[in-house]
């Protein structure tokens, strides 16, 4: 991951030097560089923090999650006693809507609310980061992730 | 010494006169209240929720129409508080402990007072919901979100004094999601937790310093009671408001159920106490009496709803609901039951409990090997609305509700607990509906609270009254829905004779009160809290519910 960023920066550099725009592009430019730099590196702090995983996309990390039924066993006694009594039993709506069935759900967003909570008018979910360590929120991500896929979701 | 002068005569006439041209009567109470005034949590101190105004009746409640609105801005778990009124002038707090003084008469905010909060607040299970506030020795108090009393300026909102009661970032955030009452100098409370792995603290302070002047811990110090550790998270919050007797200088209060809840196998004893009914000396915060509902408790089933008092036969009775669905009426004086009497329809977890003693008969409690499906669940047979009682209709009114729990216990580990989850002690945990029954129901009830005899009851259906029930001198009931219908019925019959929807859930406790002389109905609307979210499954109106904010204040043209 380091090189990676190290490769970012280095290539906004090459590219502050070798181009003969005046200075005003110059800046802008370097400035749009330096932007794109920070996000591609946020967007991949996502995996950057599961010390045990590694590089390895998100993605990746939850399907294997999925194909461990042990996990999901675990990832499920965890959803229960921590998130059923707000979602309800397997997401099927409490304070809010029903999380199964989603189409637009994803890996990312269920990850960030899981770790930063969220607030939508009268509603209020807490973050979890102080609680569980990334491993954790990333086994719940592949729990609710999983009710997308339930046998009612297809019908 | 001049006792009679013609100043006094004059007042005392324009007081008959309007005795006579109103029906309601000037006098003050024993705390010294007027009857047009609302000045503690359940009114007074027999937390009836009887308002004895009368210019709203059953003849003219038709025509009652919306005085004025109040917006406190912040929607967050909705409004759920019970606003005091004192002399035309409603104090209330809305989420995230924004407390306002508003003009009762014109809905004209006189002061509006946010403590800087602890940031964990936004972490903790119980989040921003906020009940009440109470008022006296020329002070507003309220119990914060992080933990505190803070004690405010009546007439200015200014802070007079505070001090931290909980130990708030190591103890889940347990805080006060309910008002603080006065026992003469002594205001007091009990805190969140009952199923967070802690000790139930009740902490007495003096209303006027805001010195703490006792502490009282809820877990019994006996091994009899609680075996090795297991009292050092037993749970036992009293997190509702007691009620004082100042005839006897005693505070009542409920606790909640013992921790972990459903995983009772580690604490294999009466777990004293806990689901039960306590007698505080006010003066020294000792326990002088008690009378305990649910020993061992294994279901969730707190004791810490209101606790009325009604006499009867020259004695005061208490009058207590608990979660687990029997409504026990104990003799005030000893504490002794004088009867227990079934108020949920569907029980399934006692075969009875005797109406001498109290006991349970034949109890079956939760396992880890195996789900089974308890009546009613941890949200009892009714939430925590509060029940109302009219002395002239003689009723004890409540809303109730159907459905139940399947659970399979198992270990959770406290050590490792999350900061905002609960420790349930549960491997599975899914609310159901009535097992072979068509789905959750609810209701609200009309009944003899020292024999449970029904004299009428209302299909309140997928809709339930989630606010507290109001009552007053007019004949009236007035009871609120999930969807923010708010009805107004005969009390006797039972027959809506009022209808008005506030356009959010109703989940607060509205009240009656006079300003310049003209009575009002004051309804907090706003829909949120944890109920709505635990019941979600049995009932589709909670999930999605349009949360709000809006003190809606009624009055006749």
């Amino acid at each position: 991951m380091k090189s990676k960023i190290n490769e970012c920066t280095t290539k906004s550099t090459l590219l502050i030097n070798y181009t003969n725009f005046k200075m005003m592009n110059w800046l802008i430019v370097s400035f749009i560089f330096f932007t794109l730099c920070i996000t591609y590196q946020q967007v991949l702090a996502v995996t950057d923090d599961i010390p045990a995983e590694g590089d390895r996309p998100i993605a990746d990390v939850i399907t294997e999650f999925q194909s461990s039924p042990e996990t999901m066993e675990a990832s499920e006694l965890m959803f229960n006693q921590n998130c059923a009594y707000c979602h309800g039993n397997k997401g099927g709506g409490g304070k809010s809507r029903k999380m199964q069935c989603l189409r637009f759900l994803n890996n990312e967003y269920v990850y960030k609310t899981i770790t930063n909570g969220k607030r939508s008018g009268s509603l209020i979910m807490p973050s979890w980061s102080r609680s569980f360590d990334k491993t954790k929120r990333l086994m719940l991500t592949a729990y609710v992730m999983s009710l997308k896929t339930l046998p009612q979701c297809s019908k | 010494m001049k006792i009679f002068n013609f100043k006094s005569s004059k007042v005392a006439l324009i007081a008959g006169a309007l005795t006579m041209l109103s029906g309601y009567s000037l006098s003050a109470n024993a705390d010294g209240h007027g009857h047009g005034d609302w000045a503690d949590y359940g009114r007074d101190a027999n937390a009836w929720r009887y308002s004895p105004l009368n210019q709203i009746n059953k003849d003219n409640v038709k025509d009652l129409k919306v005085a004025w609105i109040h917006q406190p801005g912040d929607i967050q778990m909705g409004l759920q508080a019970t606003p005091i009124a004192l002399d035309g002038v409603l104090y209330y707090v809305a989420a995230n402990n924004n407390v306002f003084a508003v003009d009762g008469a014109t809905g004209q905010a006189l002061w509006h007072y946010k403590p800087e909060l602890h940031p964990l607040t936004a972490e903790t299970f119980w989040a921003a919901q906020q009940r009440g506030v109470s008022v006296g020795h020329g002070m507003v108090y309220l119990g914060s979100l992080d933990g505190r009393f803070i004690a405010l300026d009546q007439k200015s909102g200014e802070v007079k004094w505070e001090i931290q009661l909980t130990d708030f970032e190591n103890c889940q955030g347990c805080n006060f999601s309910f008002p603080p009452q006065l026992a003469g100098d002594i205001i007091y409370s009990g805190h969140t937790g009952g199923d967070q792995p802690l000790q139930g603290l009740i902490f007495g302070v003096n209303a006027k310093t805001g010195e703490k002047v006792w502490e009282l811990n809820t877990i019994n110090d006996d091994p009899k009671s609680w075996p090795g550790d297991s009292g050092k998270i037993g749970g036992g919050g009293s997190w509702q408001p007691g009620v004082y007797d100042a005839k006897t200088g005693t505070i009542y209060m409920g606790t909640s159920n013992a921790a972990p809840d459903f995983n009772n196998t580690a604490r294999l004893g009466d777990n004293l106490y806990t689901a039960s009914l306590i007698a505080i000396d006010a003066k020294t915060g000792k326990i002088t009496g008690h009378h305990q509902e649910i020993p061992n408790d294994s279901w969730d089933y707190d004791s810490a709803y209101e606790i009325m008092t009604i006499e009867k036969g020259g004695k005061d009775h208490l009058v207590h609901l608990n979660k687990g669905g029997f409504v026990t009426v104990l003799d005030k004086a000893t504490m002794k039951p004088t009867n227990v009497w079934q108020f949920a329809k569907n029980v399934n977890w006692v075969k009875g409990v005797n109406p001498k003693t109290g006991a349970l008969i034949e109890p079956l409690r939760p396992n880890t090997e195996e789900d089974i499906t308890f009546c009613p669940s941890l949200l009892g047979a009714r939430s925590w609305q509060h029940a109302a009682y009219n002395p002239n209709s003689k009723l004890w009114y409540s809303n109730g509700w159907e459905f139940c729990n399947t659970v399979k216990a198992g270990p959770q580990d406290p050590e490792t607990i999350a900061f905002a989850a609960l420790l349930l002690g549960v491997a599975k945990f899914e609310i159901v509906p009535v097992p072979g029954s068509q789905g959750a129901t609810s209701r609200l009830d009309a009944r003899d609270p020292f024999t449970g005899k029904v004299k009428w009851s209302l299909d309140y259906g997928d809709n339930p009254g989630m606010a507290s029930v109001l009552t007053t001198g007019g004949g009236l009931v007035f009871n609120g829905n999930t969807t923010g219908d708010y009805m107004a019925y005969d009390a006797d019959t039972g027959e809506e004779l009022w209808k008005f929807n506030t356009g959010s859930g109703l989940r607060s406790g509205p009240i009656s009160y006079l300003a310049g002389g003209k009575q009002y109905i004051a309804v907090p609307s706003g829909w949120g809290g944890l109920a709505g979210a635990f019941a979600g499954g049995v009932f589709p109106k909670f999930v999605g519910n349009p949360g709000g904010a809006a003190l809606i204040v009624f009055a006749l043209d």
